[in-house]
């Protein structure tokens, strides 16, 4: 599981996207949902920060958060940094000129768009609330500058056309040229290639590859599928419960996990290409927390195979760059194990 | 039951609409001993008698009392206060013979005055025209304007969902057929499918079956509508999966419409029932408004406002003849807020805010 | 494995769907749209078929007509005749395959009042508390509502109801994509253990080739209703043969900018009678022949063959 390329870290480059102690609580006043209890990520412009998690584990409403896209009624705390910037201390009106520096994505292209607009029209007004002069010309030429970028073919003659049109991989892609459209900085991607077909979710997957670099686009990825996350991500972060359970650069955390959960979720692919007849099935028992009622202490223990009554704490994230979430982490020979000395 | 009460608890104008229906349809029932006179009975003396309850005097102290009161001008029916007279009301008095419920001899009334001493009688909500108590009235009209929406929702919703989901369940000749019945029927406008269909029909028939008539009269009117919503819902929901796989376990058709299908349409059926019964009623009393509906000597609410509260002049200088109006309005919200109640009840889904 | 001389229990052949597109009072044209294209298989008893393709391959619509919730417009489709039922089909989502109105106990015990040998309600439930704990579900929670359990449960729930009527087979379409991915494992742990107690077949259709290739003895492969190759799943995950089954094993192909990468036709809707190959618009190794010939069968190892006009 190599990632398509290699970039080397870059401690140096500035954070263009930074979330610090983020939580997130959803739902009416009597009903609240903590979706995220304190979560800390950056990203910097030509990397690619992979999330996973389950459903609600917390990894899409933190990205939203990030955005400042939360449905009304929720309520967000925690920092906020775009470009290094705090994002709350915008007015308004600059922060819907900043939130342009960020773009974003969503699983359902078909969904994501008006049926009855041609994407002439949807490119245009994109185009012009960040430049509202633009001629109707110049926005055409822009957008197929954007429909050549994401490579889909005929721009001039599919401009004209209607969601309904086209192909799911290709509606896909206009998504992406639509979230290039005001040249974002960064680019958070919830769950792109989850509703497409497999043949057309590797082109996808390399087309984000490929703008990363000529970009050098901040990626947010999210997805539930550790295989698309490792083709992709640069570093990962392992959520469940709406809290971070590890995180550090993807081989590493691939080869080494050092949480119980996300060594279990690696070792439970599905052993393809072999019979179920030679091949026992590695199984996680038990069922994904509840997010309306969390446990008080780690949430994965109810599953975890090393859990014992340390775990009834919740344990602190600890670690510089590859960080976990456990009392009982992984040790293993190749590599220091990462979260040593995390009981509290 | 338990759910019941949760969600009743949350939607405390729902439990008072409740409550009111309850206290209406049981004082319905007990008309005949509730009521402190026959509604027919005339009181010669007391043509639009204003109501004379009250509730302290010197004389009596507090308690439920009437005040004497006597006409001193015929021809616009003022009435003046006797200072200092007043007649005690009695609970449990011995007066007109009725029949309670058609057929069981009574001359008990729940409340009333000590006619046969001389005193007042009681009008808690006045007097028409002819002396007759407009209480009583209102409580035996209540018979026909209370149930008249439960038989006619009963049976334009069981034509309905008949039609309209046979219609939509099968689909192919027979939805084209219903359907096209439906549209006849509501081309022609309501109202005048209405006056066409009284008026073809003898207007000289007792209030059994003029009420019988009526009923079947707003059913046939309000049916089609309702099927063509109840076509559209069955028609998208016989592709549902749970149906699927119904038919996969060899459930047999009809058994899956009704088990299954409509099942899923409940709020939708709660929310016309409810709204359906007081179109119903109001129905009946545009009808009998326009004196096409009950006619003396049978009376509804209907029928009170459209002989009492007919002129404005009527309502500016007795305005308690206006009070079945009241009574239909409040029956009307009443059933409103019961249905949303009865929606909540229905959803599955539905959980309290905690 | 499945042995080579299993009895076949379902025989496909030459189905085809057509799908009207439902044309209102006035419109004269009425639109095709045809779902599979003459499907030929095998289906032996107790063996596990898996069935991959894409969205829009048709293999939902081939499960449907094999769980005969549908009928093939034409070609045959028999079974061996049976005192059980032949089939059951599982739903991809099972909080819509059951009415969310009814308690568990009326969605496993209502159907099997139909059922051959009805033993009266008793029995039935006694049968649904059974097969609740078969699938790792409390059976005093039959008084719940499926809305009341997790997805990963109503699936096991949606198990335990297809078992009631004693299904020789059951046909699963898509019956993990939609669960979380740690309990999708869960899920198909407890499909070969129910497999193997109640000796079922299993036709298991996936767009997922991990699963598919993992669970089945023998696997097609679909594409725009055309059935394009067969093959002993472990043979086909070593080695496919047809360009489309090489595509989907190694979408890197796809990076090479070649054909493969002609996502624009992907696959068309067939609104018109269709000819050829269904994969001719995006086969790189495309010739002339394939738009208009429907490619014969070519055999290429022991039970293994494939559909192409390139393969000898």
């Amino acid at each position: 599981m190599n990632s398509l390329l290699d970039v080397p870290n870059k401690l140096e480059v500035p954070n263009k996207l930074e979330v610090r102690n983020l939580s997130v609580t959803l739902g009416s006043r009597n009903n609240p949902i903590q979706a995220v209890r304190g979560v800390s990520w950056s990203v910097s412009a030509g990397e690619c920060l992979g999330i996973i998690g389950e459903s609600g584990s917390g990894k899409s409403i933190s990205a939203l958060a990030a955005l400042d896209l939360l449905p009304p009624g929720s309520k967000r705390e925690g920092e906020v940094l775009l470009d290094g910037e705090p994002f709350d201390e915008y007015s308004p009106a600059e922060r819907r000129l900043k939130r342009a520096k960020a773009g974003m994505i969503f699983q359902e292209p078909s969904r994501s768009f008006d049926p009855i607009t041609n994407f002439e029209t949807t490119f245009r007004e994109t185009l012009r609330v960040h430049n509202p002069r633009l001629t109707a010309v110049e926005a055409r030429q822009k957008a197929i500058a954007l429909w050549q970028e994401v490579h889909l073919g005929q721009p001039e003659t599919r401009l004209k056309s209607y969601p309904h049109q086209l192909s799911g991989g290709m509606l896909q892609r206009v998504m992406i040229a639509l979230a290039l459209a005001n040249d974002p900085e960064v680019l958070i991607c919830d769950e792109p290639t989850t509703a497409l077909d497999v043949t057309v979710q590797r082109q996808i997957l390399r087309l984000l590859a490929d703008l990363k670099v000529s970009r050098s686009l901040a990626l947010v990825f999210i997805s539930h599928d550790l295989a698309v996350v490792s083709q992709l991500a640069d570093r990962l972060l392992v959520m469940y419960g709406g809290l971070v359970l590890e995180s550090g650069p993807v081989h590493e955390v691939l080869s080494s996990p050092a949480s119980p959960y996300t060594r279990a979720l690696w070792s439970a692919r599905i052993p393809g290409g072999s019979h179920w007849t030679k091949d026992p099935l590695q199984v996680i028992p038990g069922m994904p927390p509840d997010p309306r009622s969390p446990l008080k202490g780690c949430p994965f223990a109810p599953r975890c195979p090393r859990a014992d009554a340390a775990c009834a704490s919740l344990p602190s994230l600890v670690g510089l760059g590859r960080q976990v979430r456990c009392h009982h982490p992984e040790v293993n020979n190749t590599q220091p194990p990462a979260g040593r000395g995390a009981h509290e | 039951m338990k759910r019941f009460l949760t969600v009743l608890g949350h939607r405390p104008v729902a439990a008072v609409s409740l409550t009111v229906l309850v206290v209406m349809y049981l004082a319905m029932a007990f008309c005949e001993v509730l009521s402190p006179y026959d509604p027919t009975r005339l009181f010669p003396d007391a043509s639009d008698h204003p109501p004379n309850l009250c509730w302290y005097s010197s004389q009596w102290g507090f308690g439920p009392q009437v005040q004497r009161m006597v006409m001193i001008d015929e021809v616009s029916r003022q009435y003046v206060r006797i200072k200092g007279e007043y007649d005690p009301v009695h609970w449990g008095v011995t007066a007109d013979p009725v029949k309670l419920w058609g057929f069981l001899p009574l001359s008990w009334h729940v409340f009333g005055t000590d006619t046969h001493s001389g005193a007042d009688p009681v009008f808690l909500f006045g007097t028409d025209n002819l002396g007759r108590d407009l209480f009583s009235r209102i409580l035996y009209g209540a018979r026909i304007s209370l149930t008249i929406g439960f038989v006619g929702v009963a049976v334009s919703l069981t034509l309905a969902l008949l039609l309209g989901g046979l219609a939509g369940y099968y689909g192919g000749f027979w939805d084209w057929l219903i359907m096209r019945l439906c549209e006849l029927l509501i081309l022609i406008p309501g109202l005048y499918l209405l006056l066409f269909l009284r008026s073809i029909l003898s207007d000289k028939m007792d209030s059994a079956s003029s009420y019988a008539l009526i009923t079947v009269i707003l059913s046939f009117v309000s049916w089609p509508g309702m099927a063509r919503l109840v076509r559209g819902m069955v028609h998208s929901l016989k592709r549902a999966d749970f149906v699927t796989n119904a038919r996969q376990e060899k459930m047999p058709p009809l058994t899956i419409l009704f088990r299954h299908i409509i099942p899923q349409m409940s709020s939708f059926l709660i929310l016309s029932v409810t709204l359906g019964i007081p179109g119903f009623i109001l129905g009946e009393t545009a009808l009998s408004y326009l004196g096409l509906g009950i006619t003396d000597p049978a009376f509804s609410w209907g029928s009170l406002i459209s002989r009492d509260a007919a002129s404005l002049d009527n309502l500016v200088h007795f305005p308690w003849l206006f009070l079945p109006g009241v009574f239909l309005i409040v029956v009307s919200l009443a059933y409103n807020f019961l249905g949303e109640l009865l929606r909540d009840l229905a959803d599955p889904h539905w959980r309290a805010p905690s | 494995m499945s042995s080579h001389q299993a009895e076949v229990f379902m025989t496909l052949r030459d189905v085809r769907k057509v799908y009207r597109a439902e044309a209102g009072l006035f419109s004269h044209s009425q639109r095709e749209i045809v779902a599979v294209r003459s499907v030929s298989l095998d289906w032996r008893r107790g063996e596990t078929y898996g069935l991959v393709g894409e969205s829009g391959s048709g293999k939902s619509t081939l499960a449907r007509l094999m769980g005969f919730l549908e009928q093939p417009t034409s070609g045959t489709l028999s079974v061996q005749p049976s005192e059980r039922p032949v089939t059951r089909y599982v739903f991809q989502d099972p909080s819509s395959s059951m009415d969310p109105r009814r308690t568990t106990a009326q969605i496993l015990t209502w159907g099997a009042r139909y059922q051959n040998g009805y033993q009266g309600p008793r029995m039935a439930l006694a049968r649904a508390r059974l097969l609740m704990e078969e699938v790792g579900l409390n059976p005093l929670d039959l008084d719940k509502r499926p809305g009341d359990f997790s997805g990963g449960q109503r699936q096991r729930l949606a198990l335990a109801r297809a078992l009631m009527s004693e299904p020789l087979t059951l046909i699963c379409d898509e019956i993990v994509s939609a669960l979380d991915v740690s309990v999708q494992g869960q899920i198909l742990r407890l499909l070969l253990d129910l497999k193997q107690r109640h000796g079922l077949g299993l036709f298991f259709i996936s767009h997922d080739l991990e699963v598919v290739t993992y669970l089945s003895d023998r696997m097609g492969v679909m594409y725009g209703g055309q059935l394009l190759e067969e093959a002993p799943a472990e043979v086909w995950a070593r080695g496919p043969a047809h360009p489309y089954s090489r595509l989907l094993k190694d979408p890197h192909l796809a990076d090479q900018g070649d054909n493969y990468s002609n996502f624009e036709t992907a696959q068309t809707v067939a609104t018109a009678e269709p000819r050829g190959c269904s994969f001719a618009g995006r086969c790189p190794l495309v010739q002339a022949k394939c738009r208009t010939e429907t490619p014969p069968w070519k055999q290429i190892g022991p039970e293994h063959r494939a559909a192409c006009h390139l393969l000898s």
